[in-house]
Formats: C-alpha cells, sequence, structure tokens
C-alpha cells in the first residue's frame, strides 16, 4: 500500500499546521509573562512525564525502558535520564523555586525590588533608588541576582524596562528608580482570565483527544461543536455579540440546572468532574 | 458546583504556571506519538522568537529589534537567539518545510531515510531496498543510527514500532526487512487526523476569544461571553446519562444558535466580512480538578 510522497506529507502538514497555529496563539499570549527558556524546561518535563505515562498504561506493570522514551521523544537516554531525576527528586513545577525563579527574568526582578529588604524599604514601604552599578543594593548587583543567563547584560534589562515604561533613569546621578509598583507583567484581572481561560483549553485538548480515540464510536464521543458564519458584516458585528451573548447566558442557566440535577450533594471519593464550556470566537483575519 | 480554588494560596506566578503547565500538559497528551519533543521544541523555539520579534516590533514600528532586548525576553543568551534566528524555519510556515515535516517524529525519519539515502536504494529499482536486520552498512541497524543519531534508541524498538504501524514487514526466517508503506499518518487514519484538525481549529478559536479577553477590560462591556459550568460531584455511574442529556441539550442549543445567526449572514460575500460563531463542548475528567 505504497503512498505519493506528496500523500504521505499532506496528513502530517494538516496536523503541522493545525499545531503551529495553536502554539503560535498561546505563545503569543505568554510572551512578556514567561520567558522561552522556563517554557522549554516545562515542556521536556511534561512531555518525558506524559510518555511515561502512556507506555505504563500500554505495558502496565512494567518498567518502562529509557529507550522506549528515547524513541517517542526523539531526545537522548542521557538527557532523558537527567529530567527523569528531576522530577522524582523536585516538587511539581508549580511549587518548584528554582523553576519560579527564572520564570521571566524581568518578573524575578520586579520581585525582588518589591520584595527584598535590599532594594525594598520597608520604613517608606517603597521600592529604594537604586544605582545604577555598583555593589551592595545597586540596580546591577539586584539584576545579577535575578537572572543568571549568559549573555543577559544589567544594561539590556535596564533599557527594556525603561522602553515598557516601568522604571526612571537619571542619567545625573546614575540612579534608577521603580515608577510602577503595581505588578505590570501580569495584573489580577489578567491572571484570573488566564487560569480559567486555561482551563477552559486543557478541558476542550481533553475532549478532543477523547474524541480522536474513540472516533468510531460516536456514543462514546463526547460532544463538541462549533457554529459559524463567515459572512458577517463589521457593521452589525456589535448586534451579532449582542444576541449571541444573550442566547448562550440562557444556555448556561439551563445547562447549569441540567448538570445539578445529576450532581451529588456530597463529596465522595470516584467522582467524576463533568460540565460543558461555551465561548463567542471572531476572526477577522479574512476581512484583512 | 466549581472544582474547588486550590490556588488561592499560591504566588501569582504559581498560579499562572500551574495553568500553563494544565494547558501545555493536555495539547502534549494529545500530541504524543504524533511528534516528537524534539521537534514540538525546535517548533516553539522558533515561534517564540517570531513572536518576541513581533511584539517589540508593533512597540516601536519602524525600528530594528536588538537581541539583548529578545535575551531579556526569551531568557536565551544572544549567541542561541542567532541561531534560532538563523534557522531554515525562521520566518516560515512549518507545514511547508518538507525537511520539518519528514523528522517529525523518530519513525517518519527512518522511513525518509530509507527512501531518500542512495546508500538505501535498490539500484536498479530506485526503490527501498530489503534490508538484512543487523550488521553492517546497509542495514536497519545502520538505517536507524543514520536516520536517528539519538543515543540510547535501538533498532529493536523501532522493528516494533514499525512493523504495529504497518510501515514494514520483517521477514524472521531471512533476517530481513522490507519497507511496504513510507506513509506516516499521525492519527492512524484520515478520518482521525480530520477530526485532530476541526478540534485544533476550536482550540484557536478559544486562544483567541481569551486573548481579546485579555485585551479588554473587565468592565468595558467588551468581552467575549467565555464561560464553564460543572460539577465535580457526578457519580460514575451518572456519567453516561448525563452525556447524553447533554448531548440533546446543546444540539438544541446549536440549533437555535444557528437560527439566531442567520439573518445577520450577508447574502453575498465580500473581502470585508468577519467570521463570528460560537463553540460549545462536554468535558470529563476522571477525578476531581485532576488538571491540577
Amino acid at each position: 500500500m505504497a503512498v505519493s510522497d506528496k500523500t504521505a506529507l499532506h496528513d502530517v502538514a494538516i496536523l503541522t499546521r493545525a499545531v503551529e497555529l495553536v502554539f503560535r496563539k498561546l505563545i503569543r499570549m505568554l510572551i512578556g509573562k514567561m520567558s522561552l527558556k522556563k517554557l522549554q524546561e516545562m515542556i521536556q518535563i511534561i512531555f518525558v512525564e506524559e510518555t511515561e505515562a502512556k507506555l505504563r498504561k500500554e505495558s502496565p506493570g512494567k518498567n518502562v525502558a529509557l529507550g522506549d522514551i528515547a524513541l517517542q521523544t526523539g531526545v537522548d537516554t542521557r538527557t532523558i535520564k537527567k529530567i527523569r531525576t528531576y522530577i522524582a527528586v523536585n516538587e511539581p513545577i508549580h511549587k518548584d523555586d528554582t523553576f519560579l525563579d527564572g520564570f521571566m527574568p524581568l518578573f524575578k526582578v520586579f520581585d525582588l525590588w518589591m520584595n527584598d529588604t535590599r532594594y525594598f524599604d520597608t520604613k517608606t514601604g517603597k521600592p529604594r533608588v537604586l544605582a545604577i552599578e555598583g555593589e551592595d543594593g545597586s540596580f546591577e548587583e539586584m539584576v545579577g541576582s535575578a537572572i543568571q543567563s549568559r549573555g543577559l547584560t544589567t544594561r539590556a534589562v535596564l533599557k527594556r524596562l525603561k522602553e515598557i515604561d516601568v522604571v526612571e533613569v537619571d542619567y545625573d546621578a546614575d540612579t534608577v528608580m521603580l515608577k510602577q509598583e503595581d505588578n505590570i507583567f501580569i495584573s489580577k484581572d489578567e491572571l484570573d482570565l488566564l487560569d480559567v481561560g486555561f482551563t477552559a483549553i486543557g478541558n476542550l485538548a481533553s475532549t478532543i483527544d477523547h474524541n480522536i480515540r474513540h472516533h468510531l464510536d460516536d456514543d462514546a464521543k463526547y460532544f463538541q461543536r462549533g457554529s459559524w458564519d463567515y459572512q458577517f458584516s463589521p457593521e452589525k458585528i456589535p448586534e451579532v455579540r449582542k444576541s449571541i451573548h444573550k442566547y448562550l447566558r440562557e444556555a448556561d442557566k439551563k445547562s447549569r440546572k441540567l448538570i445539578l440535577s445529576l450532581s451529588e450533594r456530597d463529596g465522595q471519593k470516584g467522582q467524576v468532574t463533568a460540565g460543558i464550556s461555551m465561548f463567542y470566537f471572531e476572526d477577522d483575519s479574512l476581512a484583512k | 458546583m466549581a472544582i474547588a480554588d486550590k490556588t488561592t494560596d499560591l504566588p501569582d506566578v504559581a498560579i499562572l504556571t500551574l495553568a500553563v503547565e494544565n494547558v501545555f500538559r493536555k495539547l502534549i497528551r494529545l500530541l504524543l506519538g504524533k511528534i516528537s519533543l524534539k521537534k514540538l521544541q525546535e517548533m516553539i523555539q522558533v515561534i517564540f522568537v517570531e513572536e518576541a520579534e513581533a511584539s517589540v516590533q508593533r512597540e516601536r514600528p519602524g525600528k530594528n529589534v536588538p537581541l539583548s532586548t529578545l535575551a531579556v525576553m526569551t531568557g536565551f543568551d544572544t549567541r542561541t537567539l542567532t541561531k534560532i534566528k538563523s534557522k531554515r524555519n525562521y520566518m516560515k510556515p512549518f507545514h511547508e518545510e518538507k525537511r520539518f515535516l519528514s523528522e517529525i517524529t523518530p519513525e517518519c525519519s527512518v522511513l525518509d531515510v530509507w527512501e531518500s539515502n542512495s546508500k538505501y536504494l535498490d539500484v536498479k529499482t530506485g526503490k527501498p531496498r530489503v534490508l538484512p536486520m543487523r550488521g553492517p552498512s546497509p542495514s536497519f541497524e545502520s538505517l536507524i543510527n543514520d536516520s536517528n543519531p539519538t543515543r540510547g534508541v535501538t533498532a529493536m524498538s523501532f522493528f516494533q514500532r514499525l512493523e504495529a504501524s504497518g510501515s514494514i514487514v520483517i521477514d524472521r526466517a531471512n533476517n530481513t526487512v522490507s519497507m511496504i508503506d513510507k506513509r506516516y499518518t499521525p492519527f492512524g487514519t484520515e478520518d482521525q487526523t480530520e477530526n485532530a484538525k476541526i478540534g485544533m481549529a476550536a482550540v484557536g478559536n478559544l486562544v483567541d476569544t481569551i486573548a481579546h479577553n485579555l485585551s479588554t477590560t473587565p468592565d468595558s462591556g467588551e468581552s467575549f461571553y467565555q464561560r464553564g459550568c460543572w460539577t465535580n460531584r457526578l457519580k460514575k455511574s451518572d456519567a453516561t446519562k448525563l452525556r447524553a442529556l447533554i448531548r440533546k441539550f446543546l444540539s438544541k442549543t446549536d440549533e437555535k444558535a444557528r437560527k439566531i445567526m442567520k439573518p445577520f449572514e450577508q447574502e453575498t460575500t465580500s473581502s470585508d466580512q468577519i467570521t463570528a460563531g460560537i463553540s460549545f463542548f462536554y468535558f470529563e475528567e476522571s477525578s476531581p480538578g485532576s488538571g491540577y
């Protein structure tokens, strides 16, 4: 059953395109909030954990060979050994201080400035004005404590903080002050939205995964559908939004009743989490 | 009727880490066996740097983006960034990069080298030759070394996986291997690939909605509707019943939504039109909040 090169690449290209699109959109949201270095570290750990779990499921009770993980990941066994050791020794990623420290270089600088008494004046309750260079309590020292990445200079960090309007530099006095004391990298509202939103994306990914695995059994599949139209006039869009939002709010009320009707009163072991998620979307890329 | 909030005691950075971890874990689970970690990392690295560059360019139109700024945003040193930026797929779509596609999984690389490297081709027919399982090059063993210079990967593990996927046939009496299908289908069938494509498109739409909502202020009234309702106290034996009830309910909801949208649809297509719609899905987790 030989198939032409074109066909062989076609399916892979479809998947690659879909994956690329999703990851690009996700990454776009994370720029400025998380470093690439940390994202890659996280992905490496998750990938190895999930591969191991999958292989264990395939052969219950058996040890998972490093070579089998290497085959699934394309990463050599020495690196996998290192990752496995990290997983075994450390706390979960979100509780691992070392991981969180390097989450976003600027985030850590900001965090030190607002919390470390070397850079934060507890008497005034304000971040100190720091000498740009020097040893004790300088901006240079703070950047050095926050970021241990090769080639990341104090000047580059200062330049970026100035660009995003977080600091003010006094070139005569050679000092720098933090003028934005709220966490500008991520606000509480943004964090809540990301938390709720990412949970929904995770749920959707699980539903897709489930449906792909049960693609031959319509009864086992979970409901997942979209209704949309390509031909909305931009002038009518506010009205479209209003009508659909109103409708979705009503549907939400009904769905809550439905789910509640089968929900048990008390929490017990072995219960299942189940629910629905609804959202409105727009895409003006074709219009552009 | 909501998952208990286990995140309230965590610092902001930990909450964000947990949220990112949750979504990447589910997506990676979906992609296991379809793309290798190596290739996924390659893709993410390029996309991240491209997007970081684009983001700075938006802030300062017309100006060059210094590598030092990208270093601050990515946490990578400038030498690594120069390497990433000089990759052949930088600023190019991955799905059009033949090399990337042919190496998307280790198995794919084996089949690609087998059908493209002259060492493994039959001189007369130009087709992949039948290879002895072991021994000096050209053999299946040498093919594994040539296509996957990854330490610790054995020819034996490839035999099993490629045989199971129907790509090779092993003649155990003669200790030879032949390629019978050089196709790599990520999800086994075209139908599954199509499902994955549609599913990923829905994920993309949801990400767009979240990104839109992040860009609006909560009280502006401009946020797009995005909500979920669930219980974490469903008896396992009631799951089938709930699935059926929700299927019926959401099918009706879908039908009605289409009716609501219909009057707004313009009769003819024009270039300034906007795509808009709704998406809904049912989900289940075997243990409460296991994503956390």
